[in-house]
């Protein structure tokens, strides 16, 4: 679907072959034509236009931010400042998600403006079972935890392939990692799917 | 060959072991914990319900069946173990799992709700309840020990499909009056007489089953 909207578009309305200022309207009104096409709401332009604003918004503050992170002693390919491009992505995309999920405006906006309470709720585990979260701090731990794994397991990915690691180690190792990845499908799996944000519209 | 299949063997083993000391009851249906809990605690009345049970209408003075029960009996420990859609089924599925617990309530009460017999309600694929029946079937047996991997594995998926349900004979008495699909379907979101008397006769007089003449 994005290369259908570059292709028939983005590129005919000039793509990047124009000012700076028009460029930016082509990006624009590309990401706000796409969020359209997922449905007549206006909740499906202010997700495409949210989209179209991030993109510009980093193009525009790229040098500034590579700046920001030499000055502060983090190198452009470093850990920390991949960690941080992975969480601001993250944040942004679920923050664009809720006007894509809510059914309009008015939900989105209480949405928005609830964010940041209700939290000690949220976050309270119950001492005899599951809290709101509906787990337990054991299961918040675990799953935090396995969280963590799954960011060292890409970022190892970048350098190693993982899988040729693992066959190459010897016999014990490998299977015991063989034991734990069919015990992790089986008493981790998902038993009642549930279906993608993306697939629910 | 023979070495490979020896480790192989072997790799299950572990696995298996393994998974025999993992806990198991994490996925178990809220209800079915309730009721293991009333059990405990010597409940002396098991309500069963759909959700009918847990809704009164407004203008109905007699309040949820349940609470009523109880200031009732003051001295009676009064169970409910409900949920939206409960059918005769599953309430056969609890029965039996008490009489395996050895447990002996004074009272359990079973609603009869004339829907619940009719294919819309009894063939619909969401409302068959296998992982309740399951469960039960399964609990405190050897099986429970695998009862999150079979449930990855989709054993506890509902066996009748939509298009099984939408298939399915409706039966006014001994009278083949059409199929689900001829009932449950878009056109009946219009309101009309003819809509009405059908829904109707679908919910509450029609059976997925040819009754006997005598």
């Amino acid at each position: 679907m994005s290369t259908w909207f570059r292709d028939y578009l983005y590129i005919p309305l000039g793509g990047n072959h124009v000012n700076l200022w028009r460029w930016r309207f082509n990006i624009l009104l590309t990401f706000l034509i796409s969020g359209l096409w997922h449905g007549a709401n206006w909740t499906f332009v202010v997700w495409g236009a949210l989209h179209g604003f991030y993109y510009l918004f980093s193009k525009a503050t790229q040098v500034a931010r590579q700046r920001m992170m030499c000055v502060v002693g983090f190198g452009q390919n470093s850990v920390v400042c991949y960690f941080f491009q992975i969480l601001s992505t993250f944040v942004l995309v679920c923050f664009a998600w809720i006007f894509f999920r809510a059914n309009n405006l008015v939900d989105a906006g209480y949405i928005i403006s609830h964010l940041i309470s209700g939290w000690e709720k949220t976050l309270h585990f119950g001492t005899q079972g599951p809290g709101a979260l509906g787990l337990t701090v054991g299961e918040f731990i675990f799953a935090l935890g396995l969280i963590f794994f799954l960011l060292v397991v890409n970022v190892i990915e970048q350098k190693e392939d993982i899988r040729g690691v693992v066959a190459k180690s010897p016999a014990l190792i490998h299977w015991a990692v063989y034991a734990a990845l069919v015990l992790v499908i089986m008493n981790l799996g998902i038993a009642v799917p549930i279906p993608f944000i993306y697939f629910q519209f | 060959m023979k070495k490979f299949f020896l480790k192989l063997g072997l790799f299950f083993v572990f696995i298996l072991s393994v998974q025999m000391l993992l806990p198991t009851d994490k996925d178990i249906p809220n209800e079915i914990k309730l009721l293991d809990v009333s059990m405990k605690l010597k409940a002396d009345i098991i309500y069963f319900g759909d959700s009918t049970i847990n809704w009164a209408a407004k203008s109905d003075v007699n309040e949820e069946d349940v609470g009523l029960l109880q200031r009732l009996l003051p001295q009676s420990r009064v169970a409910k173990i409900t949920h939206a859609s409960y059918q005769m089924d599953v309430y056969k599925a609890y029965a039996e799992y008490i009489v395996r617990k050895g447990y002996h309530p004074k009272v359990v009460i079973i609603p009869i709700n004339l829907r619940s017999f009719s294919p819309e309600w009894d063939k619909q694929p969401l409302w068959q309840f296998e992982k309740e029946k399951l469960t039960l079937a399964m609990k405190d047996t050897f099986w429970m020990r695998f009862y999150k991997p079979l449930g990855v594995f989709k054993y506890f998926e509902p066996r009748m499909t939509r298009f099984e349900y939408e298939q399915t004979k409706v039966f006014d008495g001994d009278t083949w009056i059409g199929r689900v699909r001829d009932f449950d379907n878009a056109s009946y979101q219009v309101f009309s007489d003819d809509h009405m008397k059908n829904k109707l006769r679908f919910r509450y007089v029609s059976v997925n089953f040819r009754a006997p003449k005598n």
